[in-house]
């Protein structure tokens, strides 16, 4: 017997290839997969979302102390307007708009889960008249009629979590939202297609109630000003103007809705009605 | 490639030893299968995923194997023996190695 002992070929059992090739592929897969993952999830969450009583949301946030209404004499002229609003607006069944004022200088106004839609003092010292308070308030309870904040809650539960799912993290993000979620209630975010058909369905609230749409166009009007106010002043618009932040603001949007109105046949222009707030 | 566990094959003879050759591989299962034997845990059982994948690395350490003695010219691997070791959770090393060398009809 001969005994030899040839060099055995490399690359049998330890590739010769670049760890980074892998790498890049498994990251390239692993996107796609979460990209995929969380496009079904928003959608299907989306869907099944606005099919959650209403009942069932305002119970869910029952609880928070924050969504006490203080009333005062603002609030209740405020709720008014609401409600002259909603009544245009056929809500579904058993839909209660609260409206809520804050004395704050904060230019921003919101809606939320359980009906609820929030003034600051601030947004409305800007606004020219009550029409264009009117449409605020008129796209804010679409927001609410379309079931805008149960979908944007179900969407930020979801991907968190996923989120925690894909990160493998102990305290769940999700857990923590839905405790923490009387201060989050004020930065849900819409995307720009909840935000135009909130603005369209407002302006058929504005035009039943007044006859006109003037208010849109002075609300944007008052838009443009403060941010074009804010960059001569070369501060960030989302520091200033919370409403920037939460409405993305588009330069069509205005355009949109005249375009919308005049196909209607609506009164671009007509009497508007002073705002009698005393502060 | 004539594989075996035994040191001498009946009717035959070594004219070459080759040296040591050896295959191994560490491999694991998706994700998934993972989530799927965690379950199986509960309620006990065979964790089909697991066995499936022992069966695949030792093919492919056995194929790994092969491929050395291949590249040396043996035409058969004599006492071949198999050695496992646990590397990550859910992911298992399979070696396989035994001694390349050439037979002849005795």
């Amino acid at each position: 017997m001969r005994f030899e002992n040839p060099e055995i070929e490399d690359g049998i059992n330890v590739s010769k290839e670049h760890p980074l090739k892998e790498f890049s592929q498994l990251l390239i897969g692993l996107l796609v997969i979460i990209v995929v993952a969380v496009l079904v999830l928003s959608y299907s969450v989306g869907y099944f979302a606005q099919k959650i009583p209403f009942s069932y949301e305002e119970k869910l946030v029952s609880h928070i102390d924050a969504l006490n209404v203080e009333e005062s004499a603002q609030q209740k002229k405020l709720q008014a307007l609401a409600d002259r609003l909603s009544a245009k607006m056929d809500l579904p069944e058993g839909m209660k708009i609260t409206v809520h004022y804050s004395n704050d200088a904060t230019v921003n106004a919101f809606a939320t889960m359980g009906g609820h839609v929030f003034f600051f003092k601030g947004l409305i010292e800007k606004l020219p008249s009550e029409n264009a308070l009117a449409m605020v308030m008129a796209h804010e309870i679409a927001h609410i009629k379309h079931r805008h904040p149960v979908v944007a809650m179900g969407k930020g539960v979801t991907m968190l979590t996923l989120a925690s799912f894909v990160t493998g993290a102990s305290g769940s993000g999700a857990g923590e939202l839905l405790i923490n979620e009387s201060m989050t209630l004020g930065l849900m975010k819409f995307s720009r297609d909840q935000e135009s058909q909130s603005d369209l369905t407002a302006v058929h609230a504005l035009n039943a109630v007044y006859g006109n749409v003037q208010g849109a166009k002075e609300l944007f009007d008052v838009f443009s000003e403060l941010s074009d106010g804010a960059k001569k002043a070369n501060k960030t618009t989302a520091n200033e103007y919370e409403i920037f932040l939460s409405h993305p603001r588009t330069e069509n949007r205005w355009e949109k809705l005249r375009d919308y109105s005049q196909q209607r046949g609506w009164n671009l222009k007509g009497e508007t009605t002073a705002l009698d707030f005393r502060f | 490639m004539l594989l075996s566990n035994l040191e001498i094959l009946p009717n035959k003879r070594v004219v070459k030893h080759l040296g040591l050759v050896q295959g191994s591989t560490v491999r694991a299962k998706h994700a998934g299968k993972d989530i799927l034997a965690s379950f199986k845990n509960v309620f006990g059982g065979e964790l089909k995923a697991y066995t499936e994948l022992m069966q695949e690395a030792r093919d492919e350490a056995l194929q790994r194997m092969v491929a050395q003695a291949e590249s040396t010219g043996a035409n058969a691997v004599l006492n071949i023996r198999f050695a496992t070791s646990s590397v990550a959770q859910g992911a298992a090393e399979l070696f396989a190695y035994g001694t390349a060398v050439v037979l002849e009809e005795r």
